[in-house]
């Protein structure tokens, strides 16, 4: 009995020991999370060389080319507002044409945009109201128009940003 | 001690959040991209003619001269399109020893340039001009063919294969 009373009093005493020593393994700390917004865009590269060799007889308006080579990719996490924009580095001279298509499965396309007059200071809106989350490999199409009275034109290099905006 | 290892281990999962958190909100930020596109036209010319065929008959004579009356056509129709400069269109027969008189003229022209050349008579098979100044235009005129004949050249048939160029600059 002595002996017993001894165990279990060894018992409530570990027992009490490891209570006391549990109530002091734990620490709590408070820590603060931040998501900004993020908008990401990106392209698969730049298209191939267009290049308007014929048109038709009696018809100023020569025969247009079209590049639907690359694509692009999004992600947004800010809102369903957000939208993609699209411009030139400088205007398109007279007399020649570029028109866009922004293929799209989170927002609206626009379809086909002219973006001839658009500049840094003036851009045309593609897509619109893309939905959060990402949007990967989307069709670009490009196509090039030109008129008969506007002549010849040497290759020229023109840039075109898309922006992913709200 | 096992007390003191706990407390570390948490501090690192503690820290590695943090670090995750802070290290995804700071990366987002490529909101636009660029496409570089290399544009060119090339010099583009065409033309065409709406009458593929057309026949000339000359079955009167004129009761005061005695001569066969003049066969007109008309209905012919000569459209083009360049973006070059200081262009010409040019006409042609194949026939180099015709019989009879066949002259042709270019008329009405309308679109941004180009003006007719004076009448020109079929003779041989030399090229001629036919509308002259034509730079970085579309346009069209009417084709007016004349064939006569005298007394002398008796009756019969022939043909012409006519050839319209657009060319120069």
């Amino acid at each position: 009995m002595k002996k017993s009373i001894v165990v279990i009093a060894l018992v409530v005493l570990s027992f009490a020991a490891v209570q006391n020593a549990m109530a002091q393994a734990t620490a709590t700390q408070n820590v603060s999370l931040a998501v900004n917004a993020v908008y990401k865009i990106a392209t698969s590269g730049n298209p191939g060389a267009m290049t308007i060799t014929t048109g038709t007889a009696g018809t100023n308006a020569l025969t247009t080319v079209s590049d639907a080579s690359t694509s692009y990719s999004i992600t947004q996490n800010f809102a369903s507002t957000v939208k993609v924009t699209a411009n030139l580095d400088a205007a398109m001279a007279a007399g020649y044409t570029l028109q866009l298509n922004l293929a799209s499965t989170k927002g609206t396309s626009a379809g086909t945009v002219d973006i001839s007059a658009t500049t840094p200071a003036s851009a045309a809106n593609v897509v619109t109201n893309v939905a959060l989350g990402a949007d990967a490999n989307q069709a670009i199409t490009y196509t090039f128009g030109a008129n008969a009275s506007a002549g010849v034109l040497a290759s020229t290099a023109k840039v075109v940003t898309l922006t992913l905006t709200n | 001690m096992k007390n003191y290892h706990k407390n570390i281990a948490i501090r690192f999962w503690i820290a590695g959040a943090l670090g995750f958190f802070s290290v995804t909100s700071a990366s987002g930020q490529d909101a636009s991209a660029n496409q570089t596109l290399t544009l060119q036209v090339f010099e583009a010319n065409k033309i065409d003619i709406s009458q593929r065929a057309l026949t000339l008959v000359i079955n009167q004579a004129s009761l005061e001269t005695g001569n066969p009356v003049e066969a007109v056509n008309e209905d012919g129709n000569l459209v083009w399109l360049t973006n070059g400069e200081n262009k010409k269109i040019t006409v042609a027969t194949n026939n180099a020893v015709p019989r009879f008189l066949v002259k042709v003229h270019a008329l009405d022209i309308t679109g941004s340039s180009g003006v007719a050349a004076p009448e020109i008579i079929l003779n041989d098979n030399t090229t001629r001009d036919l509308v002259v100044g034509v730079t970085r235009s579309w346009g069209k005129c009417k084709i007016r063919f004349v064939a006569s004949s005298r007394v002398s050249d008796g009756v019969g048939t022939e043909t012409h294969l006519i050839s319209y160029t657009i060319t120069g600059g």
